[in-house]
């Protein structure tokens, strides 16, 4: 973070984006640099790729505010982050960085799906999929919710998320599992997987 | 589809959705890295640093609350609900706050006033005795009981969960900040209903309770967000009890709604009754806290308790909300009103016998009119 900026509140920061302030950047980044590092590392795992993906947000924000106006920054941001960090994921995926929580995730939620049922064939296909979760996840408890949310959103470790709802390792993975079984049922149910 | 699929679609979660959860997350890139770096021979050197602080911690603790625990009557001591070992080990999972690198938006004080755990007891009110087998409805399934100790207390977790932000918006439950707790029920010793239930470890900040000792009732805010009150559930101390039903809350005005049932009759609010039942209140904010120590317990054995209850004729809850607590009142044979906040705090009043007559008395005239 840089020192001694005073941090911004989002619509000032958003404004200055709007205006074309380039000084908005570096409000970005002293309010929400280490927030998106985090996101970045744990998908990347890699200090050097985070820090790039994270650069890289801060353009792709530069570049669609205007004409987005995001309600929350920090979700915009965190979305952004995310997208660019699995694709670079996906660009360097020869080296297939094993210890990646991106990579680890898909192996969790490999028993939400189904082979037989097709895939997203485009952005508004995966809308309606992550909508459909959306409400999903409405219906769980707060302590499945935000687990949810923050190992598969987030990418968070098993430990890092345990330690932050404050149960155990072994206790997130039951409840985890749970949610992923309570999951495949909605998603058949709603007829996203057969 | 593919667990990829999932996985990207998560992007389009609703911004809401992803606040919520991104609160109380350790979402400082530093830390991890930070914990990955540490070298495996400086842990044993953090964790004896740590258990230095601890104990020293403990012991200043000790040594500033040892005229309260003198003061304390031995009817203070825990029942047979807890392990008594758990109470005299004088254990406390407290570690200092400072180096805590989260941001703590709610509050304004400096972490670790550890002196403020110490305050005096100045009304000791002697509570009953309460299973925590009656207050676990409300646990969801894949939730888990929650303790912690404190200054040699085991505190278990109230089975209710406060927003952080209403509790701050709303409540204003909170009073000061008196530390960062580490939880580690593995060194607990619980009730069966808990470990049956399952125990869970959490950090968090821990935080007194407003009209309440820190040796009944302390407040958690846990890392992950949520915010719990706990209880040393023991019948035990509650501090300035009076303050609950005191002129602080000023019950008659915050009478919002109630029901009388009398036998099978049940009487909604109307103009006469709440004129009483303002009376009843105006009485029981201007008559003294009862203290209903351990000698008269067991004077009275528990049926004799459950007989002395009116509540086999007379059932009487008015709603009374003070900041959207709710409050009960209960009215007791021999003159004595039970004052509930939210369920977790009863607190007895002597109203007299007088009182509680004139009450029923008129009562019952309006309801024959």
């Amino acid at each position: 973070m840089a020192e001694g900026r005073i941090l911004m509140n989002d619509n000032d920061i958003i404004a200055k984006f709007w205006n074309r302030d380039e000084s908005a950047i570096g409000d970005t980044e002293a309010k929400y640099g280490n927030y998106l590092k985090k996101i970045a590392y744990n998908i990347l795992f890699s200090e050097g790729d985070s820090e790039e993906a994270v650069n890289d947000t801060y353009l792709a924000a530069w570049n669609s505010i205007p004409p987005q106006k995001p309600s929350i920054l920090r979700s915009y941001l965190s979305k952004l982050t995310r997208r660019i960090s699995i694709d670079r994921l996906k660009y360097h995926h020869a080296k297939k960085r094993d210890d990646s929580e991106y990579l680890l995730s898909l192996d969790e939620l490999a028993e939400c799906v189904s082979d037989n049922s097709g895939r997203p064939e485009n952005e508004l296909d995966a809308k309606l999929l992550g909508e459909a979760i959306g409400k999903f996840l409405c219906t769980l408890s707060k302590k499945a919710k935000n687990g949810f949310i923050r190992r598969y959103f987030f990418l968070d470790s098993i430990s890092d998320t345990a330690r932050s709802l404050g149960i155990s390792e072994s206790e997130l993975k039951s409840l985890m599992h749970r949610t992923r079984n309570k999951l495949r049922n909605y998603l058949e149910k709603e007829g996203f997987i057969k | 589809m593919k667990s990829e699929d999932i996985l990207n679609s998560l992007n389009y979660l609703p911004d809401n959705l992803i606040e919520q959860a991104a609160k109380g997350r350790q979402d400082y890139a530093g830390e991890r890295t930070k914990t990955a770096y540490i070298s495996s021979f400086l842990k044993p050197i953090m964790t004896a640093a740590c258990v230095a602080a601890v104990v020293g911690i403990s012991l200043f603790i000790s040594s500033k609350n040892s005229h309260v625990f003198d003061h304390a009557a031995p009817e203070l001591l825990p029942s047979d609900t807890f392990n008594e070992c758990s109470f005299s080990e004088n254990v406390m999972d407290m570690v200092n706050s400072d180096d805590r690198a989260e941001e703590d938006y709610l509050l304004s004080d400096e972490a670790g006033d550890l002196e403020s755990a110490g305050t005096p007891i100045k009304v000791a009110v002697t509570l009953p005795q309460k299973s925590i087998a009656e207050t676990t409805d409300s646990i969801e399934a894949e939730d888990y009981v929650l303790a912690f100790m404190y200054d040699g207390r085991t505190y278990t977790q109230y089975p209710q969960k406060f927003d952080v932000d209403e509790i701050y918006d709303e409540y204003k439950i909170l009073d000061e900040k008196i530390g960062y707790v580490v939880s580690d029920t593995s060194k607990y010793d619980l009730p069966a209903i808990v470990t049956k239930l399952g125990t869970a470890n959490f950090c968090g900040y821990v935080y007194t309770v407003k009209g309440f000792s820190p040796e009944f009732a302390l407040a958690a805010k846990l890392d992950s967000g949520e915010f719990y009150v706990f209880f040393n559930d023991n019948g035990i101390t509650l501090k300035n009890g009076g303050d609950i039903v005191s002129s602080r809350l000023n019950l008659t005005e915050h009478l919002d709604d109630f029901r009388i049932t009398i036998d099978a009759l049940s009487l909604p609010a109307t103009e006469k009754n709440t004129e009483e039942v303002k009376r009843l209140l105006s009485v029981i904010e201007q008559s003294p806290v009862v203290h209903l120590d351990k000698q008269s317990t067991e004077e009275i054995d528990c049926t004799t308790i459950l007989h002395f209850h009116l509540s086999e004729k007379w059932n009487i809850k008015p709603q009374i909300f003070y900041e959207r607590l709710k409050i009960e009142v209960q009215l007791l044979k021999g003159g004595y009103a039970r004052v509930m906040v939210n369920g977790f705090a009863d607190v007895y009043i002597a109203i007299g016998e007088e009182a509680l007559n004139e009450f029923t008395r008129n009562l019952e005239q309006i309801i024959n009119e």
